[in-house]
This record gives C-alpha cells, structure tokens and sequence, in this order.
C-alpha cells in the first residue's frame, strides 16, 4: 500500500490549501482531496510535482508498505 | 465537484430530459407506423435526435476534456473518462440484447419485421452510448 503525508505537509506549510496545492502540483482540488482521502494513488510524475511543490524528496510525501 | 464531472452531470440531465422529450415525441405524433409513413414525423425526431448526439455526445464530456485548461482536468480525471467506455459497452450490449431478444420474439410468427425498428435500434442505441458515458465518468468519481 502507498500513503501518502500530504495533510500533514500542507498543516507543516501553515495549511497550505487543497487549492493553492493544487495549483503548484499542475492538478485539481478534487485530485488533492482524493489523495489526501487515500482513494487515489498519483502517476509517478504527479507524485515528483506534489513533492517539489512542498521543497521535499518524494519518500517524505510517500510511503510504500508492504 | 470535478469540472469534468460537472459536465458529466450537466450532459446526463440535459440527455435524460431530451431523451424523454424524443419518447413523448414519438409516442404523441403515433408512434411506429406514423414513423414509417410521414416524413416530416422522420425529419422531426432526426433532427432532434442529431442535435443531442452533438450536444450531449460531442459537446458534452469530450469537448470539456479536450478543451478544459491545465487545472481543470488532470490525470485522474482523464483516468475515469478512459475506463467511462466499460459503462459505455455494457449499457450499449443490455440495449441490442433487449432489443434482438424483444423484437425476434414479439415477430417470430412472421418471420420478418417492419424495416423502422433497425432505425430505432440505432437511434436508442446510439441514445444510450451517449448517456452511459456520462454515467460512467460520473460512477468513476464514485469509485475514485
């Protein structure tokens, strides 16, 4: 299973909306949600963005459990 | 609400209602054999149903995924329009099988049937196709 720490990030960045997030990462709010909800896992290329929009390697926003 | 499923919930109230007023349409101005028999009925109902498809078929979900700007659509939007076409598929073989299985049994006797009902066929089924690809975008966002 991939989780991800995206709203712990954004809270980190004094809560960095869903939107402006979005807005960094090149995608949707609702795509911020579903992710943040677990019920969406990025293309590898979305999860670079996510990361670079919070400044971080992609393990910090990112876990793999087996 | 996605602006994708937005318009995907927008072409699939916009076709039910244009569906219905096809139906009653019909049904009003007599049904099968005035279809067959009066050209300005046949013109009528094509024409309302060629101005559907475009609406709801073209200008509907496809035009916003092809034309939304970078915000608007991003890869899961455009992951649940690719998988929208299994709704599309189902919903378009349930309709051909009521269909052969409704008309072979209702004209088995006869051994043949009215050449409109080929025309009807095409026309729900290509109703139906439109429609299910609204459902299934907006059953991705269900899912997704």
């Amino acid at each position: 299973m991939i989780y991800n720490n995206i709203r712990r990030l954004r809270f980190d960045r004094g809560e960095m909306t869903q939107e402006e997030l979005a807005r960094l990462a090149g995608c949707t709010r609702q795509t911020v949600i579903a992710l943040e909800q677990g019920r969406y896992v990025p293309s590898l290329e979305l999860a670079f963005r996510i990361a670079r929009a919070f400044g971080v390697s992609l393990e910090e926003v990112f876990e793999y459990h087996v | 609400m996605a602006p994708l499923q937005k318009r995907a919930l927008v072409s699939l109230v916009l076709g039910l209602a244009w569906t219905a007023v096809l139906v009653v349409l019909f049904i009003v101005r007599g049904g099968v054999e005035e279809f067959a028999s009066d050209s300005t009925t046949r013109i009528l109902l094509s024409g309302l149903f060629v101005a559907m498809l475009v609406f709801t078929g073209i200008l509907g979900v496809p035009w916003k995924a092809r034309t939304a700007r970078g915000s608007e659509v991003d890869e899961r939007d455009l992951e649940i329009l690719r998988r929208a076409p299994q709704v599309q598929l189902l919903a378009v073989m349930l309709t051909l099988a009521g269909w052969v299985i409704g008309l072979t049994e209702y004209y088995w006797d006869e051994g043949c049937m009215p050449v409109t009902w080929p025309y009807l066929m095409l026309f729900s089924t290509l109703l139906v196709s439109t429609l299910a690809q609204s459902l299934g975008v907006l059953l991705g966002y269900r899912g997704k």
